[in-house]
């Protein structure tokens, strides 16, 4: 059976690149001859449908831009991205808008990056079916409000604009307006960084039980491994652009076989 | 039948952060498990017997050796098999330890119900374990270790996985709710299931211990 989603040899390079290139040191992400950076290099995975993958590292490992390839704003320097075994790594104009709006669902960090804060929390959520060519008010009004309310903000607040909502019910409309339109793959860049603790539970609580219901695939980016453990069951430990340990959570968790790994798990504070 | 088969498992473990020291902890183990019985490992501490437990459900990556399932399915090799596979593979396999590994936030029912079971019989085998009814519906973070103990086994009892591994999951509980606890496992023998369980104190539950193996600096020893 083919994966929902199959990454091959993916890397993203800023520079000329070079034959010095190849022999980088460990942990190195930029190469003295040639002066090229590597933002991440020859990352695989695999996801199914229903599985959840944790990507941890520090910063600069490269999980975000990985997330940013798998999300299409920018195309690789090489490697393959299968979705539904289409590879869509070099997408351009209007396949690449239309996978962004239909097929791909992403919560940034930052709700700046994904919202326009100016806009209403409906108007946010709509965007997307807008895009795919919504045309009836009334339909994209109420399935607006369903989504709104699916991710358990209040009825009364839709029109509200964006920029007057908390943090964490920000992150609320990224996920709503992530999920209208029923994306084959959801990626969370640090969803729940930078809340503080009781709403990064609730967050966490809103997708696990999105999850649950809609088995969905899902890519989340932290560097809080407590987060991936409670959200992925499989996760790839990243460092210098490389994929050092791919595993299962709660193997890589309970058993780090790479230096780094163990330096990382160790330095958790539980 | 024969439900998990171990040969020659070896583990140990190269702490990076410590000079790369090299701590074996599973020195050859051979281990075959009929399909329905109940096989308990005792030793003193440290001895090897969660990591015999943690590398059968592959929360602990064995070194050398093969771990058969066979129970259920097609044979998978816990040992060798791909992050995917294993993850189907515990379907098949469940593993309860002595802490709670679950989010503290959700209720007790609740957690026992995303394991596939209606709330009605979630609140059955709470009860059943002795966990009173005024704390079914809330969150583990604020119970006391035997409490956590016994929703830790209910999530484990909830689905009818074929093997089931045991660690010190009685440990907190009182005689009582111990008593309680070894019957519901018994129960699941009775049904069929294979079980290797880690005790201190081996149960006297009849018709559930079938054999006792004793383990000694990461070796079988005759009990």
């Amino acid at each position: 059976m083919t994966a929902l989603l199959e990454v091959d040899g993916l890397t993203v390079r800023y520079g000329p690149g070079c034959e010095h290139c190849d022999y980088l040191p460990a942990g190195e992400v930029s190469c003295a001859t040639c002066g090229s950076v590597f933002g991440c290099r020859d990352v695989c995975l695999q996801l199914d449908r229903g599985e959840v993958l944790g990507i941890v590292g520090e910063s600069g490992s490269g999980k975000s831009t990985v997330l940013s390839c798998l999300n299409l704003d920018f195309a690789p320097t090489a490697g393959r991205i299968l979705l539904d075994g289409d590879d869509i790594a070099g997408a351009d104009g209007s396949r690449r808008r239309r996978l962004r709006a239909a097929d791909l669902g992403i919560v940034y960090q930052s709700p700046q990056q994904g919202l326009d804060l100016a806009l209403s929390a409906g108007a946010n959520v709509a965007g997307r079916l807008l895009a795919l060519d919504w045309r009836s008010y009334e339909e994209v009004r109420s399935r607006a409000l369903a989504h709104h309310i699916s991710v358990e903000l209040a009825e009364e607040r839709i029109d509200d604009p964006a920029r007057a909502f908390s943090g964490g019910m920000r992150q609320r409309v990224q996920l709503a307006r992530a999920l209208i339109s029923t994306p084959k793959l959801l990626l969370l860049d640090e969803p729940t960084s930078g809340l503080d603790v009781s709403v990064q539970a609730r967050i966490l609580d809103l997708i696990r039980r999105i999850r649950r219901e809609t088995e969905l695939a899902m890519v989340i980016v932290s560097h809080d491994l407590a987060v991936i453990r409670m959200l992925a069951e499989r996760v790839i430990v990243m460092r210098g652009g490389r994929v050092i340990e791919p595993g299962l959570t709660d193997q890589v968790l309970c058993d780090p076989q790479h230096p780094y790994t163990q330096l990382l798990v160790s330095s958790q504070l539980t | 039948m024969i439900a998990l088969e171990i040969c020659g498992l070896h583990k140990h473990f190269v702490g990076h952060l410590n000079g790369g020291r090299r701590r074996s902890v599973l020195r050859g183990i051979d281990l075959a498990l009929q399909e329905g019985s109940c096989t308990v490992l005792r030793g003193p501490s440290g001895s090897g017997k969660s990591s015999v437990l943690r590398c059968c459900y592959r929360t602990y990556r064995a070194d050398a050796g093969q771990i058969l399932l066979r129970a259920g399915g097609e044979e998978v090799d816990m040992a060798s098999a791909g992050d995917r596979e294993i993850l189907r593979a515990r379907g098949r396999i469940g593993l309860a330890t002595q802490f709670l590994s679950v989010v503290p936030r959700v209720g007790a029912a609740d957690l026992v119900c995303e394991q596939g079971m209606s709330r009605e019989r979630a609140g059955e085998t709470l009860d059943a374990l002795g966990l009173p009814p005024a704390l079914h519906d809330a969150a583990p973070a604020t119970f006391s270790g035997g409490e956590r103990q016994i929703v830790n086994l209910a999530i484990a009892l909830a689905r009818q996985r074929p093997v089931l591994l045991l660690d010190e999951v009685t440990a907190s509980l009182d005689p009582r709710r111990r008593g309680r606890a070894l019957t519901a496992i018994a129960e699941r023998k009775s049904a069929g299931a294979t079980l290797l369980a880690v005790f201190h104190d081996v149960p006297e539950t009849p018709g559930l211990v079938d054999r006792v193996l004793e383990m000694r600096d990461g070796r079988l020893v005759a009990a």
